[in-house]
C-alpha cells in the first residue's frame, strides 16, 4: 500500500472513531456544556472544537479507552476559554446570548431551576465545573480530579465550599 | 443526599433536557461552506468540522504615542494620516499581532513582557499616538493590579523589545488606553479583575508623563468606563458609560473625586433615538466633536442591524450621521489622528460564529467606506489598536 493509501485508511480508521464517539457521547455533552455556558449554540460549538481536536489528537492518543475522558476535559476547557472570552468581549460591548437561566430566556420554564442555576452562575467558575461533573454526570470525586487535573481532596473541598455558598444564595440547607 | 443537592441535580437535569438531538443545531445536515477544506467525516457529526477557534483571552494595547523610556513627554509630533501597521489581539489566538493596516499580511508577534507564577495574567490594552511608539498595559490577579510597558515599531513593523514604563503598578485591570497626541499624557480606566473577590473600584486616571502625577476620578463599582481617548494636548478626557449610555468628557486638569460629579455628559443615546447604546466614542484631537457609534438594543438583546457612527458638535450639542454599517459596529479602533475608524462589523447575533466579522475603513471626513481583508479575524474579532 502506497503512503498516501494508508494515510487514507488511517483517516478513515479516525472518522469512524470518532463518528462512534459522538453519536455515543456526543448529546451528553453538549448537554454539560450548555451548562457550563449557558447557551446552546455556543455549547455546540465548544463540543464540535473539542471533538475537531480529539480527531487531531487521535493518532497520538496511546490509551483510547480515555477518549471520553479526554473529550470531557477538553469541553470543559472550551467552556472556560468561552467564558473568559465573554467577560472580555462584554467589558468591549459585544453580547453574547442570554443564558437559559436569564429571564430573558425562554428556554427553561420553572423558576425554581432558573433561580437554582443562576445561582451557580454566580459561582467561580471552577466550582461550576466540578459541580456540573458531579451532579449532572455523577462522576466519582477521583474522576473529576483526574478529568479537571487537581486532586481528588481539591474537588471534595470545592464541592462543600460550593453547596455552602449555594444553601447561602438560596437560603437552603446545605 | 440533601435537598439542596435534590435541587441542584433537578435544575441540571431540567436545563440538559432543553438539549435534544431534534434541535441540535444543523445535526446530520450537510457540512457548512467554510474557507477551510473541510475534513471527511462520517455522516452522523458532518457538519462539526469548520475549524472554530476556542474563544480565549483578549489582550489590549493602547496607543501611545512616544512613550517613555523614561520619565519624560512622548515625542509624538502629530500622527501619519493612514498608520502603516494595527496591533490586533486576535480572540482565541495569541499572542498579539502586528498586521499591516491595508492588506492584513501578519507582520510580526508581540510578547507580553509578563510572566505567569499563580496569577494570571493579561496584555489588555495597548495605545498609541502616533502609530509608532506604543504604551502596554499588563495585568495580575492575586493581587489585581497592572503594570504599564512601551514598545515601539519600526518601518518593517518590527517590534522594539517591551521595556516598563518606569510607574509603580496601578490597583486593578487597565483595560483601556489612550495617549495624547503630544505625547506628554496617558489615560486610561480601570475595571476589576475576573474572579477577583473584593476588587478595587474602577477608575479613570490621567498621568502627565512630564511631572509623573497621575489624577484619578472614581466611578460607580457597576459602572467601568470604556472608549478613552484624549485630545491631541492633553487638555480634555473623554469616555463613555454604559449605565445610561452617555459620552462624557472631564478636563484632565480636574481635581480627583467621582467621575460623574466632575465634566460634563456630551451625548445621551436617548438624545439620539430610543432603545440605542452607545458602544464607542473617541474625541477629536482638537476636542470640538465626538465621534460615536450606536446600535439598538431592546430588553437587553442587541439588534445585528440599525446601527450608526455619528458625530456630535460639542460646541452646539449637534450631531449627525456619518456612516450606517451594515450590522453591529461590535469592536471598533481609531487611528491616532482620529480621521479614520476601523469597524468590525457583526452579522450575526451570536457570540461565535461562522464567519469573521466584516473589516472596514471608515474616512469619518467623508464618510467613504473601505473594506478590508477579513479573513485572518477570528470568529468573534479583534481588539484592534491602530
Amino acid at each position: 500500500m502506497t503512503r498516501g493509501g494508508q494515510l487514507a485508511r488511517h483517516s478513515e480508521a479516525a472518522d469512524d472513531v470518532v463518528a462512534s464517539l459522538f453519536r455515543v457521547h456526543g448529546l451528553n455533552l453538549i448537554r454539560v456544556a450548555l451548562l457550563l455556558t449557558g447557551d446552546q449554540a455556543t455549547a455546540e460549538d465548544v463540543v464540535q472544537d473539542a471533538f475537531l481536536g480529539f480527531h487531531r489528537a487521535l493518532p497520538r492518543l496511546r490509551d483510547q479507552d480515555k477518549a471520553l475522558s479526554y473529550l470531557r476535559a477538553s469541553v470543559v476547557n472550551g467552556c472556560r476559554s468561552v467564558q473568559r472570552a465573554r467577560g472580555r468581549a462584554l467589558r468591549r460591548r459585544v453580547e453574547p446570548e442570554p443564558p437559559v437561566w436569564s429571564a430573558e430566556s425562554a428556554v427553561l420554564a420553572e423558576q425554581d431551576r432558573r433561580d437554582v442555576l443562576a445561582a451557580v452562575a454566580r459561582l467561580p467558575a471552577r466550582t461550576r465545573e466540578i459541580m456540573v461533573l458531579r451532579y449532572y454526570l455523577d462522576l466519582p470525586q477521583e474522576e473529576i480530579a483526574a478529568t479537571l487535573g487537581i486532586s481528588r481532596g481539591t474537588v471534595s473541598s470545592t464541592i462543600s465550599r460550593g453547596l455552602a455558598a449555594l444553601s447561602r444564595d438560596l437560603k437552603e440547607e446545605p | 443526599m440533601s435537598r439542596l443537592e435534590d435541587r441542584l441535580r433537578d435544575a441540571y437535569q431540567g436545563a440538559a433536557a432543553t438539549v435534544t438531538p431534534a434541535n441540535i443545531r444543523g445535526l446530520g445536515e450537510p457540512a457548512a461552506q467554510t474557507a477551510t477544506p473541510p475534513v471527511r467525516l462520517g455522516p452522523v457529526w458532518g457538519r462539526w468540522l469548520t475549524p472554530l477557534a476556542a474563544a480565549a483571552a483578549v489582550a489590549a494595547v493602547a496607543i501611545l504615542a512616544a512613550i517613555l523610556v523614561s520619565p519624560g513627554p512622548l515625542s509624538p509630533k502629530g500622527a501619519s494620516a493612514e498608520p502603516k501597521f494595527l496591533i490586533a489581539d486576535v480572540i482565541g489566538a495569541r499572542p498579539f499581532e502586528i498586521r499591516d493596516a491595508a492588506t492584513g499580511a501578519l507582520v510580526a508577534h508581540l510578547t507580553s513582557p509578563a510572566r505567569s507564577g499563580r496569577s494570571a495574567v493579561d496584555t489588555t490594552s495597548v495605545a498609541t499616538a502616533d502609530g509608532r511608539h506604543y504604551v502596554m498595559a499588563v495585568y495580575t490577579t492575586r493581587p489585581c493590579r497592572s503594570r504599564l510597558y512601551q514598545f515601539q515599531l519600526d518601518d518593517r513593523g518590527q517590534p522594539s523589545a517591551v521595556t516598563p514604563l518606569a510607574r509603580p503598578a496601578v490597583p486593578g485591570e487597565v483595560y483601556d488606553l489612550a495617549v495624547s497626541g503630544n505625547g506628554q499624557k496617558i489615560a486610561y480606566a480601570t475595571i476589576a479583575c475576573t474572579g477577583e473577590s473584593k476588587p478595587p473600584p474602577p477608575y479613570l486616571a490621567v498621568t502627565n508623563l512630564v511631572t509623573q502625577r497621575t489624577t484619578r476620578w472614581t466611578l460607580p463599582a457597576d459602572g467601568p468606563a470604556g472608549s478613552v481617548s484624549l485630545t491631541a494636548d492633553g487638555s480634555l478626557l473623554c469616555y463613555s458609560v454604559g449605565q445610561p449610555s452617555v459620552v462624557r468628557v472631564i478636563p484632565a486638569g480636574s481635581a480627583p473625586g467621582p467621575a460623574a460629579a466632575l465634566g460634563r455628559t456630551v451625548v445621551r443615546a436617548a438624545d439620539v433615538g430610543a432603545h440605542l447604546y452607545i458602544s464607542f466614542a473617541v474625541v477629536s484631537p482638537d476636542g470640538g466633536a465626538v465621534y460615536f457609534t450606536t446600535y439598538p438594543h431592546r430588553d437587553g438583546i442587541f439588534s445585528s442591524s440599525g446601527g450608526q457612527v455619528r458625530v456630535q458638535d460639542l460646541a452646539t450639542g449637534r450631531s449627525r450621521l456619518v456612516h450606517a454599517p451594515a450590522g453591529k459596529a461590535g469592536v471598533i479602533a481609531a487611528d491616532p489622528s482620529a480621521r479614520h475608524l476601523l469597524l468590525q462589523i457583526q452579522t450575526h447575533q451570536r457570540l461565535i460564529n461562522r464567519q469573521p466579522p466584516l473589516l472596514a475603513r471608515l474616512d469619518l471626513a467623508t464618510g467613504k467606506v473601505t473594506y478590508l481583508p477579513n479573513g485572518w479575524l477570528g470568529p468573534i474579532g479583534a481588539i484592534i489598536r491602530w
